[in-house]
């Protein structure tokens, strides 16, 4: 198995616009004041600055490829047909995970404590795009080194959880980017703890 | 080479620079996986080959095969000696041009991350490419590319590296993802800005987007660019074709992009990935020979930036703040702070000043019997990855100026600079060295000049010095000089002549440290904000001030308004403009609004005012609570509001209710329950944010909550839903493994025949979900409390 590599604390290129998105915000219909926007702008830099962001990624030999089965090396399968589909010209993978550690997900139980529910809402949902960003963040970072050497990624990457990638192959990604070693926890339900983890997974073409 | 001959090469016609070299190599025969300059020391003829070829097709100059030989990339190869491979490799460049084209020592990105964000020292990064500079010295380059940066800090120390190890020129290029900026968020016109002061010789782009995109990257630039512009663009974007990436850009039609390359403004010019020679010759048959237009870089602005924000001070833009907070002087907490090293209170003084409208922080860390270089530079290093705005370093001590400034990933303003002897003597040289902008302070050893005219000698001597640097008069801030009103009602007169002048007569930008001019009189923010207006009818420029002075601010935008430097009045509309006009007729309604904009900090006194009118509590519920709250839900399903501004509401709104409800018991007014309903998220998931915001919601419109938190076992839920004679059973879940959960809710729910309804939520569950189980489902917090007064109805 190729070597884990760790950034720490990267500084990711999030859009703002992605945050309101997820909250709800609608250009053509949402009317927001300048003064309530401002707060909701700051309470984005507060939970930016509390996110700290790690990323692993460990580049995977892919041995086989099955109509619904995706084999890595070490023989390790991971079910999924559209996975298969993504992966179909890939001789390698790229297995990647970004958290944005324990600081923001204590901040937004304590500010639900105090009854500050609107910056937690505002705080969660600007963790979660600052996290995926990670991802985004380490693809734009791998396919400039790989440009060169005649290689790229796919354009896509997906996530357990998402389609007929099951939640349980979190474990595959627990165990490959030894996210134990980053503090990260695996509950008994395939969750990550802390909550602003994600995973994934991409294809090398070359 | 030396600088100038470069800059006359440049300014003779345009320079036709190589293409890519990979993929050439691989088609004779360099397998996938090795380390490519070992294998070309091993294999000799395949570069001197192909950079022929590049020189008979035009190139000018050729780059040498080194683009992974620095120290940190050659060790993932297990190779050691940088220097060695480096003058080989440069021999071998030597040998192919054999005096036909110059020679430039390529550099590269190291893969590593430096800190804060990985484990190399900025110093550490510096003295890896200085091994890589030694080494293409001794191979004979006659000057320097650092290319295909991604990160501007690793640019920086690239260049520092060739800076100070030899006086060759360095060329530069930034590479910039389709979006425009680097993966980093560096934008072109922010990389220019931080290369171009630090001493490269050009600038530009190379990799990543095909001509299309880059032209527009140099146009871009051009107004800005007191150095030439470099592009390297791919041929296309690469595309997958029968499982293998290709760049399907033809070199006719990449040639075709060269006439635009010209008109934007192009002086150095090649390819990047997916080029051979043919396209080289193809832009060369063009471009070759031909005169770059003229940079139009003649504007008085001053830019500053940060590692992702450029900001420009000059006559025809708003004045420019630099926030004054992160100053000890005066400020006990904040001294404590600094002692101990926390910057805790740094980066929210730094966040705070963003916020009310600073666009330049000053920093300070000047307290007695610290080390002041190792504090400044802490700062430097906390909030230059975490804020856009860029810094402005306020210190005497030429060693802390030089250390932030080392390491300060941009182009920052030093505060400041006069014409007292240590300052001009050991300031000046390390401004210049890293290309900062200055303040410049019109003071001397004999002290603090009173007369405009006396300053106005001492800035002109300051200015013929810097400019023995380079300087401009667009590279620094001449300083008004504020003294104090309260000892002397001239001063502020005097200090008002030297803005006038400098702005007429002159020619260069000014600023003023506000604060002192009111210092001793009371209710200083009045003071404050005439003189800044009365300066900026002067010509001022920027402001060193407290942006929490809302009075001052208020004055100041009115004033860039009337003065036209706010054009068409955008910031002071987008400031004072649109204010919410969901209330309608109802503006006078202070509770209704505090509910409506969700202002939970007013709501309590608003309501107490009407209770001291003799408004009884259920009329204030009944009249303004209730319809306040109906309007939000209103205006939340007709998507003119969005979640937070619901919860802001619902925040407000429990508030209140917290207030009155025991002002309603005592006068026998109680609000009648809608139903009980237990909550919780259940068994397995530990996400709770959506259920919390429900519960706030439901006790909004009136139902007693009892939640039971996450991670709850079906048992006890069921059990409590008993106990409580529940009317309605709230689920939320997450995750696809933990829907299965409200699955055995509802089954035990049936078995034991309890007449609770179930209602489902959460990112896992739908509507068709909810009916296999037989629930209902509501998708966000305010259907969900619809949907519970439906179930609580039909009970």
């Amino acid at each position: 198995m190729n070597r884990i590599k760790f950034y720490r604390n990267v500084k990711t290129q999030y859009k703002k616009s992605l945050i309101y998105t997820r909250l709800g915000y609608e250009k053509t219909n949402t009317v927001i004041e300048p003064g309530r926007k401002r707060e909701l702008d700051k309470w984005i830099s507060e939970a930016e600055a509390l996110c700290k962001v790690d990323i692993v990624y460990q580049v995977a030999e892919i041995t086989g490829i099955e109509e619904n089965t995706v084999i890595l090396d070490n023989n390790e399968r991971i079910t999924s047909s559209s996975l298969a589909a993504l992966l179909r010209n890939s001789g390698e993978a790229v297995l990647m995970a970004a958290t944005s550690g324990s600081f923001i997900t204590e901040r937004i139980e304590q500010l639900q404590q105090i009854g500050e529910m609107a910056k937690a809402l505002v705080y969660d949902a600007a963790a979660s795009e600052i996290t995926d960003a990670g991802l985004d963040w380490l693809m734009g970072f791998l396919k400039q080194q790989y440009i060169r050497e005649g290689k790229t990624l796919t354009r896509m990457r997906y996530s357990p959880g998402y389609g007929d990638l099951d939640l349980s192959n979190q474990d595959v990604f627990y165990r490959r980017l030894n996210l134990k070693g980053l503090g990260i926890e695996l509950t008994s339900r395939y969750m990550l703890i802390p909550e602003k983890t994600v995973t994934a997974i991409a294809g090398i073409e070359s | 080479m030396t600088k100038q001959k470069f800059g006359e090469m440049v300014s003779e016609g345009i320079v036709i620079l190589d293409g890519a070299t990979g993929t050439l190599l691989q088609q004779r025969g360099m397998p996938a996986g090795v380390c490519p300059e070992k294998w070309v020391l091993e294999n000799p003829e395949s570069i001197v080959d192909i950079q022929r070829q590049y020189i008979e097709s035009g190139s000018d100059i050729i780059y040498t095969f080194t683009f992974g030989a620095n120290e940190l990339k050659l060790k993932e190869f297990g190779l050691s000696d940088a220097a060695v491979i480096n003058r080989e490799l440069a021999r071998l460049s030597r040998k192919a041009s054999g005096g036909r084209a110059l020679v430039a020592g390529d550099m590269a990105p190291t893969g590593q991350l430096m800190e804060p964000f990985g484990f190399y020292t900025f110093e550490e990064i510096v003295n890896a490419y200085k091994k890589q500079v030694i080494g293409l010295l001794e191979g004979g380059v006659d000057l320097f590319v650092i290319e295909t940066m991604m990160d501007i800090q690793e640019a920086r120390a690239a260049l520092l590296a060739v800076k100070e190890t030899c006086d060759l020129p360095v060329i530069v290029t930034m590479t910039f993802e389709r979006g425009g900026h680097t993966i980093n968020g560096t934008d072109p016109l922010t990389a220019l800005i931080t290369l171009q002061s630090l001493g490269a010789d050009a600038v530009g782009c190379n990799c990543s987007t095909g001509p299309e995109e880059m032209i527009d990257i140099i146009r871009k630039l051009k107004p800005y660019a007191r150095v030439p512009l470099v592009a390297k663009p791919n041929a296309g974007m690469p595309k997958l074709v029968n499982g293998r990436t290709v760049f399907d850009m033809s070199a006719d039609k990449f040639a075709g992009f060269t006439e635009r390359f010209i008109e934007a403004g192009v002086n150095l010019i090649g390819g990047c990935c997916g080029t051979t020679p043919e396209y080289i010759k193809g832009l060369s048959r063009i471009a070759k020979g031909r005169k770059s237009r003229e940079s139009d870089w003649k504007n008085r602005d001053l830019i500053l930036s940060s590692t992702r924000r450029t900001v420009a001070i000059g006559h025809n833009l708003p004045v420019c703040i630099i926030g004054e907070r992160i100053n000890p002087t005066g400020k006990k907490k904040l001294s404590e702070e600094l002692r101990e090293g926390s910057m805790d209170l740094v980066m929210e003084l730094a966040m705070d000043q963003v916020d009310q409208g600073a666009l330049v922080l000053d920093v300070n860390a000047g307290i007695p019997e610290i080390d002041e270089r190792e504090i400044l530079t802490k700062i430097v290093n906390t909030l230059s990855p975490m804020v856009k705005a860029p810094l402005c370093l306020d210190s005497s001590s030429p060693e802390a100026l030089e250390s932030a400034l080392r390491v300060y990933p941009g182009r920052a303003l030093i505060n400041s600079i006069s014409a007292e002897k240590k300052k001009l003597e050991q300031i000046l040289p390390v401004a210049a060295k890293y290309g900062a902008a200055f303040i410049l302070l019109p003071v001397d050893d004999s002290g603090v000049p009173e007369k405009a005219e006396d300053r106005i000698r001492i800035i002109q001597d300051v200015y013929e010095k810097a400019a023995e640097y380079g300087y401009t008069k667009s590279d620094f801030l001449v300083d008004g000089l504020v003294l104090t009103v309260a000892a002397n009602q001239q001063a502020c007169l005097e200090t008002l002549n030297v803005i006038r002048w400098s702005t007429n007569e002159f020619g260069a930008n000014t600023v003023i440290g506000l604060s002192n001019v009111s210092f001793g009189l009371p209710e200083r923010k009045w003071i404050n904000a005439a003189f800044l207006s009365m300066a900026m009818s002067q010509g001022l420029t920027a402001v060193i001030m407290n942006v929490q002075s809302e009075e001052t601010m208020h004055i100041k935008r009115a004033t860039d308004a009337l003065a036209g430097k706010d054009h068409n009045s955008i910031h002071y509309i987008k400031t004072y403009g649109k204010q919410n006009e969901a209330n309608g007729d109802r503006k006078g309604d202070r509770i209704y609004n505090c509910i409506l904009e969700g202002r939970k900090s007013e709501v309590t006194d608003s309501i107490k005012a009407e209770l001291e009118k003799g408004i009884p509590p259920v009329t204030i519920v009944d009249d303004h609570l209730i319809p306040a709250i109906t309007r939000v839900g209103e205006l939340y399903q007709e998507r003119v509001y969005f979640l937070p501004q619901l919860i802001q509401s619902a925040e407000a709104m429990e508030t209140a209710m917290d207030y009155i409800t025991p002002l309603l018991r005592e006068s026998k007014s109680t609000r009648e329950s809608k139903g009980k309903i237990v909550l919780a998220t259940v068994k397995g998931d530990i996400h709770d944010i959506g259920k919390n915001m429900v519960a706030l919601m439901l006790r909004n419109y009136g139902f007693d909550v009892i939640d039971l938190g996450k991670d709850v076992d079906s048992e006890v839920i069921i059990k409590t839903a008993v106990e409580e004679n529940a009317d309605i059973i709230g689920l939320s879940a997450l995750m696809t493994t933990t829907m299965e959960e409200m699955q055995k809710v509802a089954e035990k729910l049936k078995e034991r025949n309890i007449n609770a309804r179930l209602l489902i939520g959460g990112a896992a569950v739908d509507e068709n979900y909810a009916l296999e189980i037989g629930a209902s489902y509501a998708k966000d917090a305010y259907l969900a409390v619809k949907k519970a007064e439906e179930l609580a109805l039909s009970k």
